[in-house]
């Protein structure tokens, strides 16, 4: 009887300890940090239909994506919306010169070597690590970004690799009657993707 | 031979006369003034311990005195020392048992606690080498959100299996030779708090003879394991340095030359804690001068396995024609660590022929130098290895000399506190000499006599 | 009266003479014996019949498992996330022999010690016997042995004069 219990007490603490690890509370999927200005990628990129590197300048020539400066937004906004509320704190960041604080949404531990240019050029889209980002009114974390993740990719990168003109499309798929694993296959050919063995390879991004 | 000399046991000792005598020195009121002597000492000296692992803890493995190249140092040597001197506990509890030498009877005990504290200390020092003691359970291998899995490939994680799996024994085989003797104290104990502490632990020990039985059944199952433990866990700890490829370090002597340094060590620390139990409980009778001599014996066997690797060392070195290990050997006789290589030599080849003399082996003095003088010189042997080996290998550009920090002296040292306070500890609670094994004994001494007239 | 009778215990001097009375009684047809000494006695298993092997097998069982479950986690392990370290096979098998020897062992020992402790019904907090206050004496030099009133021959009194002929030095009841 004591064994039965001690085993079914086992198990339970092991199902909550997967439960628990599992959980968006750890993973922090779903997290929306509140930020200076409400910004809607809904808006601006679903309604709107701006490409992710009207903002995000850097994302294909170095390692960080870039968080837009005032200027950027200021490019429109000088023009429309020029009183609202909302927009004060971008307004007060140009005339100070001070600039805006946003808070990360993705945010990879500082042992993990993330490089967006080596991604985005080689065919990896952004939806695959930050969701349908034309469809959250505020940025959200869609995706764990644990090294399972990661990995997941890694290991048969083929699915999920789009045509260069598709990386920075939201939603796109392939052609009816087109396989994907071939298609994502024949683009690794395209793209030069290291191996599988490389591609998990710890150094890789544990550098 | 001198039957008188070669008594193991007063001649008249009953059973139940040393039965009594034995639980008295738990159940009795008052602990000798010695005891609470030492147990002041080694609690002062344990503090130390707890005060250098603090620090550790708080600043950094960077407090000890290690550097690349020698990224090792006191922890390894440490870990080394202490997982050596638990091999004799388990040694004498099984091998011994399997080979029928009434001699075990009387210091198995105080051999499997010995045993038993010497992992503990091992291991919490690969712990505190981590840097990061917290994340030890990366070694576990488990489901995890990083998909990854212990590296089975690599040394250290056959040594974190080896030493854990080693601790579960030898505190399993301690508890099943305690099992018999918590019960009579149980039987013995008149307090009804002290009759509850044993008799909880005594789990219900009846000394029925299915209990028996079964208990003989699992001993001879643990004793027959207990065999290659001995042999594979200093084995295995030896391949951390043999696997690799540093020119000290890479000799397939390592295994065999590694166990039996450890069972050096750890008979001479058996005699040194026979010798303490005797003056401390005037268990002298019990614990005879021919326990002594045997103990004795065994250091012996087992200096000259080492001394046989010592010398197969420097000639493996000189025979593969290769300068790096040559000047490993140059470098252990005149570098930076010579002291310690001629200390080594000292202790470990030219004092230990002192434990060919059976007066020398007999008389407790000289038996207590020998054994600290084996204690001392196994612990250079391992200096030697972990540090003289790393710090001069390949590339000259590499090489460097490093010193011991205070903080490991002090750790050192505290661990020697923390061993002896555990095991003080554990002599009053729990009877140093085994009871039901010195019955048994004697019962079988008694039908030797009436089978011989 | 032997419905609150748990047996008969009689107190033996010397082990040979407890060994003896055990044979007796069981060539006599008893079942339901059990002799108490403070050390193991040669023969006393043999002369109570008792052959059971239960603890070696279930040790051999755990440590074959253990040791089984250790090597196919490390084969699983190396093949779900394949590492070249410095160029060595991903199935690298001498490498295991450690790991799965220091499993082995430790199923060997986990299986001796539970099944000995389970077998023997350990924890047990109470007996009927532990309230007899001579039976102390079965971890000194006590050897008893007792006889327990569920057995299908027990007859207090037949049993009593057995006991006294194969050299009982005391004979007592055993409340339930």
């Amino acid at each position: 009887m004591a064994l039965i219990l001690a085993f079914a007490l086992v198990v339970v603490m092991v199902a909550l300890g997967a439960y628990y690890f599992q959980s968006p509370y750890y993973s922090g999927v779903d997290r929306t940090p509140a930020q200076p200005v409400p910004f809607s990628h809904k808006h601006h990129v679903g309604e709107l239909g701006l490409d992710c590197r009207y903002c995000h300048t850097s994302v294909q020539q170095s390692s960080f994506a870039g968080v837009p400066e005032s200027e950027i937004c200021m490019t429109c906004h000088s023009q429309l919306w020029t009183n609202a509320d909302m927009l004060a704190p971008v307004r007060d960041s140009l005339r100070d010169d001070k600039p805006l604080r946003w808070r990360r949404v993705h945010d990879l531990p500082d042992y993990v070597r993330f490089d967006h240019s080596a991604h985005v050029n080689n065919g990896v889209p952004c939806e695959a690590c930050h969701g349908r980002v034309d469809r959250m009114p505020l940025t959200t974390q869609k995706k764990t970004l644990f090294m399972q993740f990661c990995l997941d990719c890694h290991r048969n990168p083929a699915p999920r690799l789009r045509p260069p003109d598709a990386v920075f499309e939201m939603g796109w798929e392939a052609r009816r009657g087109v396989d994907r694993q071939q298609l994502g296959e024949r683009l690794m050919a395209r793209y030069h993707t290291p191996s599988t063995e490389r591609l998990t390879d710890c150094s890789l991004c544990h550098q | 031979m001198n039957r008188r000399r070669d008594e193991l046991a007063p001649p008249g000792l009953s059973a139940g006369a040393l039965t009594d005598r034995v639980s008295a020195t738990v159940l009795g009121t008052r602990p000798p003034r010695a005891w609470w002597l030492a147990l002041g000492l080694a609690t002062l000296l344990s503090l130390l311990f707890l005060v250098g692992v603090v620090y550790v803890l708080s600043v950094g493995v960077g407090a000890f005195g290690l550097n690349i190249p020698v990224a090792w140092g006191f922890p390894i040597i440490n870990t080394i020392w202490w997982i050596g001197i638990a091999h004799a506990g388990t040694l004498i509890s099984a091998v011994l048992w399997l080979t029928r030498q009434d001699w075990r009877a009387s210091i198995s005990r105080s051999a499997e606690a010995m045993a038993m504290f010497a992992i503990v200390l091992a291991g919490s020092y690969p712990l505190l080498h981590l840097g990061r003691p917290q994340f030890a359970y990366f070694l576990l291998p488990y489901p995890n959100l990083m998909d990854l899995w212990p590296q089975w490939r690599s040394p250290l994680v056959w040594d974190f299996f080896a030493i854990a799996s080693y601790l579960l024994f030898t505190a399993s085989f301690l508890f099943l030779s305690l099992l018999p003797d918590l019960a009579s104290l149980r039987d013995r104990a008149r307090h009804r708090a002290v009759q509850l502490f044993y008799g909880v632990l005594a789990l219900g020990w009846r000394n029925s003879a299915r209990h028996w039985h079964r208990y003989q059944q699992a001993h001879r199952v643990l004793a027959v394991i207990a065999v290659p433990i001995v042999v594979s866990v200093t084995g295995t700890i030896s391949l951390d340095l043999a696997v690799s490829i540093v020119p000290g370090f890479h000799f397939t002597i390592f295994p065999p030359y590694f166990v039996a340094g450890a069972l050096y060590s750890g008979f001479a620390t058996v005699a040194i804690i026979a010798i303490v139990l005797r003056a401390l409980f005037g268990f002298r009778d019990l614990i005879t001068r021919a326990h002594l001599n045997r103990l004795g014996i065994m250091m012996l066997c087992f200096v000259l396995v080492v001394d046989y690797a010592y010398l197969q060392e420097v000639f493996t070195a000189f025979y593969t024609g290769e300068d790096f290990y040559r000047s490993v050997y140059y470098d252990r006789w005149s570098g930076p660590y010579a002291p310690f290589y001629w200390g080594m030599i000292l202790c470990n080849v030219v004092l230990a022929q002192g434990l060919w003399f059976r007066r020398l082996r007999e008389s407790v003095p000289g038996l207590l130098c020998l054994a600290v003088i084996a204690e001392i010189g196994m612990w250079l042997e391992r200096f030697q290895i972990v540090i003289t080996s790393t710090h001069k290998d390949y590339m000259p550009s590499a090489w460097d000399t490093v010193t011991p920090s205070a903080w490991d002296w002090l750790t050192y040292a505290g661990s020697i506190g923390v061993f002896v306070v555990l095991l003080l500890l554990f002599i009053k609670l729990m009877p140093a000499i085994s009871m039901h094994d010195m019955r048994e004994m004697l019962h079988r001494r008694k039908q030797r006599e009436a089978d011989h007239g | 009266m032997d419905e609150r009778l748990h047996g008969l215990l009689a107190r033996f001097p010397d082990a040979d003479r407890l060994l003896a009375a055990s044979r007796d009684l069981r060539r006599r047809g008893l079942t339901r014996l059990d002799a108490y000494s403070p050390h193991p006695v040669e023969g006393l298993d043999q002369a109570l019949g008792l052959s059971e092997r239960r603890v070696p097998v279930i040790a051999l069982v755990c440590a074959v498992v253990a040791g089984a479950g250790a090597l196919a986690l490390q084969v699983y392990a190396s093949l779900d996330y394949p590492f070249n370290v410095g160029g060595r096979p991903v199935l690298s098998w001498p490498a295991y022999s450690i790991v799965t020897f220091a499993m082995t062992m430790v199923g060997a020992t986990l299986g001796a010690m539970l099944s000995m402790l389970w077998l023997n019904g350990f924890p047990r907090p109470y007996h009927p016997l532990f309230n007899v206050a001579e039976f102390d004496a079965a971890s000194r030099d006590g050897y008893f042995l007792c006889l327990e009133a569920s057995d299908p021959l027990f007859d207090a009194e037949r049993l009593r004069e057995h006991l006294l002929q194969n050299g009982a030095v005391s004979i007592r009841e055993v409340p339930a």
